[in-house]
């Protein structure tokens, strides 16, 4: 019981919805799918990775996406390890300068095949997904995280707040 | 006290009453970006991120990312957008100082609506003739927006 709560409260912490999670697949990992795209058609993915490139054609979006490892939350994580790049088709617009070169986005999608792009001197083969639902993470403000409340420099103005910004992040001084 | 919160509010005003005041409450970006040649005539608040300025012989063109605005008028440092505008000023905007990344508030008129190409796909933007406008200083955005000071006086009487 204990165990089917938590894996509620997992599956809750998931950045997409109920239905299209229930969709997907979680066996098929990038790396399952890269080499032979063709014998997964139709199934239900979910990847997550960095953007690296986002174009815009007349009623669809393609995003770029290098893979990445993901968190419990889903979330991307150590950004600098990589089992290679897919393709992600989206039916409308999304605005290149919010899903931009370098954010992290988690996508739930149907694989759709392969395509061959040329990326630098070679000809790379990116598995392709059709996207049901994309998340797109917040950036996160370096400013945010640096240093723990305990250690945190003495920093008063011009617009000091002592305990660092933002200030939900530590504990009011009354505890 | 009461003098002091006027004072306050008049502080924060970015956008002066009376313009405020032209502003249509029932004309959303949302339903603008749809449709903007059946809004043409009214006056919108909106406002966003600049992205790009083109200065033409007697005007400028300011391309926006609209984004929602805080209880200032502020546009919200946030991925949530409607979508994109362009402002039409007349005369000139410096380039240097209207760059990318600021944020702006208008107020303006909407004039109808542009095709442009935007990557491989064509956009329609909604064009509005500014009345009123207010470009954010950058560290407005990241700095808290409150500040509270105890101040402690000493008069000396004779």
């Amino acid at each position: 019981m204990a165990l089917l709560a938590a894996t509620g409260i997992l599956f809750s912490c998931a950045p997409l919805s109920k239905e299209v999670m229930r969709q997907v697949d979680e066996t098929l990992t990038y790396q399952t799918v890269q080499k032979n795209p063709e014998n997964f058609l139709g199934k239900t993915v979910l990847w997550g990775g960095v953007i690296v490139k986002t174009t815009n054609r007349q009623g669809e979006t393609i995003l770029e996406v290098r893979q990445s490892e993901m968190d419990l939350e889903k979330r991307p994580k150590n950004l600098d390890s990589s089992a290679g790049r897919f393709v992600v088709r989206h039916a409308g617009f999304l605005d290149p300068v919010i899903y931009k070169e370098g954010r992290l986005v988690t996508i739930a999608g149907e694989i759709a095949g392969k395509e061959a792009l040329p990326l630098g001197g070679i000809q790379y083969t990116y598995p392709v997904i059709l996207a049901k639902e994309i998340h797109l993470w917040e950036k996160i403000d370096p400013r945010l995280y640096r240093y723990p409340y305990w250690d945190y420099p003495p920093f008063w103005g011009p617009y000091g707040y002592p305990y660092g910004y933002p200030y939900w992040r530590h504990r009011p001084y009354w505890w | 006290m009461i003098v002091l919160t006027a004072f306050l509010a008049a502080c924060t005003q970015a956008i002066p009453k009376e313009s405020l005041n032209k502003v249509d409450p029932n004309l959303s970006f949302q339903m603008l970006i749809k449709d903007p040649e059946s809004y043409q005539g009214k006056n919108i608040l909106v406002g966003g991120q600049i992205l790009e300025v083109n200065v033409r012989e007697g005007e400028s063109w300011v391309e926006v990312l609209q984004k929602p605005l805080d209880w200032q008028h502020r546009p919200k440092d946030t991925d949530e957008s409607a979508g994109r505008l362009l402002v039409r000023f007349q005369g000139f905007l410096d380039p240097a100082i209207y760059t990318a990344g600021k944020k702006i508030t208008v107020v303006g008129e909407v004039q109808g609506k542009k095709v442009q190409p935007l990557k491989e796909m064509d956009y329609a933007y909604p064009v509005l003739i500014p009345r009123e406008h207010h470009l954010w200083k950058p560290e407005d955005s990241s700095s808290p927006r409150f500040h509270f000071g105890i101040g402690v006086g000493v008069g000396i009487h004779r």
